[in-house]
């Protein structure tokens, strides 16, 4: 009879077992600095994740564990390309591993999803997809973006008004969550503010597996589309282009994430002439990134991509701003208000970077175009850089906040009606 | 008239692929009252057996043969050492499915990596195809025709074939087929390995279409299922109605509300659901 | 009877001993074991759920990832949209939990067996197709962000309090309700549905009522959720969800109440701990389905069963 009662001791004991488990060490008073990083390892973005991976190594080689005097310990967290768990990673990064900067995020949406974990824990994290407004309306006290999401597409539109201006009417396809909008919005807004006019819009699932029904309803009228692709879009959607016979009846325009380094070998030659714009290309010939380019091939075995060069250069920021406060990431203010205040001239393949005052850096923009090279390899060669593109792009930023932002319904489709 | 044209081919030929998925589904939830859920995954790794096989050979339609092939004896494998043992605990095997799905997600990431890849078909039907104003993608018929001739064969096989007239009285009633001197495990097996092998089968299909990567299996999976429900379970001429149905309506819905993607295909379910649980084709329960 | 009055002692010393240490650790251990801790009542709360139709009824559920979802949901939007307060939202997140439960009810409920497993899976499936689609009300794909506690529930403690008490009262309703009447009844449609007919049952109410509970305490449980996680997303209410709640009941131990909380808390801890060990993960939990079905049909609390019965007939021998 004692024994049953032993039986129903089982379940505290499991309980008291979580919590023995779940009891973290107590924090030393003053160990390494900590680094939270989030990526996917799992799901639709495994391979932006791989990448990004990859780009720890090329960086943990260069810089090493080590900077202004102290070691670096990184936490690295797997939210397996869903957003929900990415909350509960970054909040047990935040928790238990008691990182003092976090960075990651590969959806737009997880950037949303994860900023208010920043000023609730009081710990800066540099949200490394690029939610517009987490720069623009929605600002937090201890959370910047590594770009934002429209600030490529702002000066691309400004450019393909200048170098091509045959190109008047676009149509412009997006997946249909923030990322989708805010590119096709950055890239409408100057567009139309330059005369040309976006005849029809179209979101559409990320997960679309058939995109038949879209590409049937394409207006025939239309000089140019302007694609924005994420995950396996940039797979399926060029195929069933190129088989409805349209790959070369439009100019094709778009998000660099299109033809982006982690696909590119995996799409066919029907993306060759495409024409995109982002914060990078594995083709900016300057030193840095050279040398990055060398170091992340001998890794990966392949170009690195913006998923890559981003997590490398979010990194190096980080490294900069721990510089900045001789290591003394403790005090919290301070290194938060050294990273949203640096500017990074040399050392970055991307480019310099600025702080622009606002949550977010001034950078280059890059233009490029898929071509194949002699061997055979396709490319994202640059046509034009565009440097120290701001996330206002021309415009003031008081009154550019004014306007609501970038979704679905905004900017209004004026000219879609036929 | 252009317009509806390619809308409906469109509808037809991803009626196809879901068709093929489906018919697999179907037969082994027909005969073994087992829902399947690795079966979307069978469809990747099948996808992903044919491109090493096209990588090695260069054949696209031993590619095809192979994927199918392969998938077969996974699928007969997990029926004989893991759902026999299960028989009757319907809930056991759904579960079940559910971890060979992890495992094999798993096994994906290690054996072919997270890299997403395409496959290219032959040169002859990479085309564009034209008739009058209409044009359409070469490829898109000939799933449409190769989905065509796989009903036929299976309608043949169902039919007229004494192993497949077994299979038939399995759907009806297993115990009764059992007492008529059906031998009920050789023909969970051959159902189990025949079901896979469409799925197998598929992924290859559909790959030079949709190209392969991690998340395919699970984006679509919900039409297969769609199409079983909405067309009856075990029924091949509910799989076929159902599966063009769910093509043609996905279709039209996208073009037509495509806020509404997936709720236009969900919705129609719904309704047959609660009018006819069994489906337009299957028998009452 | 002094065996049973025993057993009856024994349990409720076990439950006192879990109440008391699920209300004194908070207290000793780092915020992320309080919010893993409050994870694991959370989930609890909808494993309980569903056994009250798999492991008391023999219903098996395919889609509670459903009731789950349109409570959290509820919740998000009028949180997030509509600016409700915490009482608010609770109300609605319950009634809305209500109705879709009784629609999905009136459909499931004709069916039974693996058919009852399909159409609930079907029904699931809608709304996931709701909650992804849906732009206008539930943000689609971006979900919803920002939804925030009332400020005496900001911290970490105070809503694992909060979230604790919930999930006790659950617990002491359930219990109430299958020593009840009612309950026994359950278990009889569980045994065999015909007799209880025969016996002049009115079996679809009795499973209808059943339902509807299961349905509301799962979006009770979502409306925990989304304020523990201040987001809601589709992957919330997708197939995984509800296959992880079954896994739950299933590991635990179906047709028990310590069972489900059982195989909560086991999976919570898991799901959290697994990848700091293996890259693996994937496939560890895979694993655990596979052997769960396998070698482990009645769960965890059916293996102390059978260990019980085993140690009981060496002491009478």
């Amino acid at each position: 009879m004692i024994r049953k009662r032993i039986v129903f001791l089982v379940v505290p004991l499991a309980f008291t077992l979580a919590a023995l488990l779940a009891a973290g060490p107590a924090l030393a008073a003053k160990g390494p600095i900590k680094i939270g990083l989030l990526t996917s390892k799992k799901g639709v973005l495994a391979k932006h994740g791989s990448d990004q991976m990859n780009a720890l190594k090329v960086f943990r080689e260069k810089f090493g564990d080590k900077v202004a005097g102290r070691d670096v310990k990184f936490f690295i967290e797997d939210n397996e390309s869903k957003v929900a768990l990415a909350v509960t990673r970054v909040r047990k990064m935040l928790t238990r591993d008691k990182v003092h900067i976090a960075m990651g995020g590969l959806f737009g949406s997880t950037g949303y999803a994860i900023a208010p974990l920043a000023d609730r824990y009081k710990t800066p994290i540099l949200i490394w997809s690029c939610p517009d407004d987490i720069s623009k309306r929605k600002r937090k006290k201890y959370a910047i973006t590594y770009f934002s999401c429209s600030q490529p597409m702002h000066a691309f539109a400004h450019w393909v008004r200048t170098a091509m201006p045959n190109i008047k009417k676009v149509i412009t396809i997006g997946p249909d969550y923030a990322f989708g909008y805010e590119s096709t919005g950055g890239f409408q807004q100057v567009f139309e503010d330059m005369g040309g006019k976006v005849i029809q819009k179209m979101y559409m699932p990320i997960n679309t597996v058939d995109y038949g029904p879209y590409i049937g309803k394409l207006r025939k009228d239309a000089d140019a589309l302007f694609l924005t692709l994420a995950a396996a879009q940039g797979l399926r959607l060029p195929k069933q282009l190129k088989e409805a016979g349209l790959a070369n009846k439009y100019v094709i325009l778009g998000n660099g994430t299109n033809t982006d380094e982690f696909v590119i070998d995996a799409q066919g030659d029907e993306v060759l002439g495409w024409i995109s714009a982002l914060i990078y290309s594995a083709d900016i010939q300057t030193k840095d990134n050279q040398d990055f380019v060398k170091a992340f091939v001998k890794h990966a075995k392949k170009d690195p991509g913006y998923y890559a060069e981003g997590y490398y250069g979010g990194l190096r920021l980080i490294y900069k701003a721990i510089e900045v406060v001789n290591g003394n990431v403790e005090d919290k203010d301070k290194f938060f208000a050294a990273l949203k205040n640096l500017k990074v001239a040399k050392g970055m393949p991307a480019g310099p970077r600025a702080s622009d005052g606002h949550g977010t850096f001034k950078m280059n923009v890059y233009v490029r175009m898929v071509m194949k090279d002699e061997t055979g390899k396709k490319r994202n060669k640059v046509l034009a850089v565009i440097p120290n593109v701001s996330q206002f792009w021309n415009y003031k930023p008081d009154e550019f906040m004014k306007k609501p932002p970038y979704s679905r319904d905004y900017p209004p489709c004026k000219n879609c009606a036929k | 008239m252009t317009f509806w044209l390619t809308q409906i081919f469109n509808g037809i030929s991803y009626g196809a692929i879901v068709f093929l998925l489906a018919m697999g589904l179907s037969l082994i939830f027909g005969v073994m009252k087992v829902i399947n859920v690795t079966h979307g995954t069978y469809f990747l790794v099948g996808a992903y057996f044919g491109l090493t096989t096209l990588k090695q050979t260069g054949n696209f339609f031993l590619a095809i043969l192979i994927g199918g092939i392969a998938i077969a004896i996974m699928g007969i494998v997990i029926e004989r050492v893991f759902l026999r043992r299960l028989q009757g605990n319907d809930l056991g095997q759904v579960l079940i499915t559910m971890g060979f799905v992890l495992v094999l997600q798993d096994a994906i990431l290690v054996i072919w990596g997270p890299d997403p890849v395409s496959m290219d078909a032959p040169k002859f039907l990479a085309s564009t195809g034209r008739i009058g104003g209409f044009s359409f993608p070469m490829y898109r018929l000939f799933l449409i025709v190769f989905a065509a001739v796989t009903a036929v064969a299976l309608w043949f096989f169902e039919s007229r074939t004494k192993v497949g007239s077994s299979v038939r009285a399995a759907v009806d009633d297993v115990e009764m087929a059992g007492g008529m001197g059906v031998n009920v495990p050789v023909v969970f097996s051959l159902v189990f390995g025949l079901g896979s092998f469409l799925a197998g089968m598929s992924g290859v299909l559909a790959a030079p279409w949709l190209g392969i990567q991690a998340g395919l299996d699970f984006e679509i999976l919900p039409f297969a299922f769609v199409a079983i429900i909405v067309g009856g379970m075990g029924s091949l001429k509910g799989a076929v109605v159902a599966s063009l149905l769910v093509g043609i309506i996905d279709n039209l819905g996208k073009t037509f509300f495509p806020e509404f993607a997936y709720f236009t295909l969900f919705l129609p379910m719904a309704v047959i659901l609660a009018i006819r649980p069994s489906g337009l084709f299957g028998r009452a329960m | 009877m002094r065996g049973e009055l025993l057993a009856t002692r024994g349990r409720v010393i076990a439950i006192a001993a879990v109440l008391v240490f699920a209300s004194v650790s908070p207290l000793f251990v780092d915020e992320f074991s309080v919010l893993v801790l409050n994870q694991c009542l959370i989930w609890g709360v909808l494993a309980l759920s569903l056994d009250l139709m798999l492991g008391y009824t023999g219903m098996a559920s395919l889609g509670h990832a459903a009731y789950f979802g349109t409570g959290a949901y509820a919740t998000a939007i009028m949180s997030a949209t509509y600016g409700a307060s915490f009482g608010e939202a609770f109300l609605v997140a319950l009634i809305a939990a209500a109705v879709v439960t009784a629609i999905c009810a009136l459909v499931a409920l004709r069916a039974s067996d693996v058919y009852f497993l399909m159409i609930t899976f079907a029904l699931a499936m809608l709304i996931w197709g709701l909650a992804y689609r849906w732009d206008s009300m539930t943000g689609g794909e971006n979900g919803i962000a920002g939804i925030d506690r009332p400020l005496i529930m900001e911290d970490t403690i105070t809503y694992y309090y909060f979230t604790l008490v919930v999930a006790a009262g659950v617990f002491l309703f359930f219990s109430v309700l299958v020593h009840s009447c009612f309950g026994k009844t359950m278990v009889g449609i569980r045994e065999s549905e015909s007799r209880m007919r025969a016996l002049g049952y009115n079996v679809w109410l009795h499973k209808f009522i059943i339902y509807m509970i299961s349905g509301i305490f799962s979006g009770l449980a979502g409306f925990l959720w989304v304020y523990y996680n201040s987001y809601v997303a589709p992957t919330d209410v997708e197939l995984v969800t509800s296959f992880n709640a079954l896994l739950m009941v299933s590991l635990g131990g179906p047709g028990t109440l310590a069972g489900p909380l059982l195989g909560s808390t086991i999976f919570v801890i898991l799901d959290n701990s697994v990848n700091m060990f293996t890259e693996r993960s994937l496939t560890v939990v895979g694993c655990i389905y596979i052997v769960v079905v396998l070698f482990a049909p009645e769960g965890i609390m059916g293996f102390i069963k059978q260990l019980r019965t085993k140690v009981g007939e060496t002491d009478n021998g």
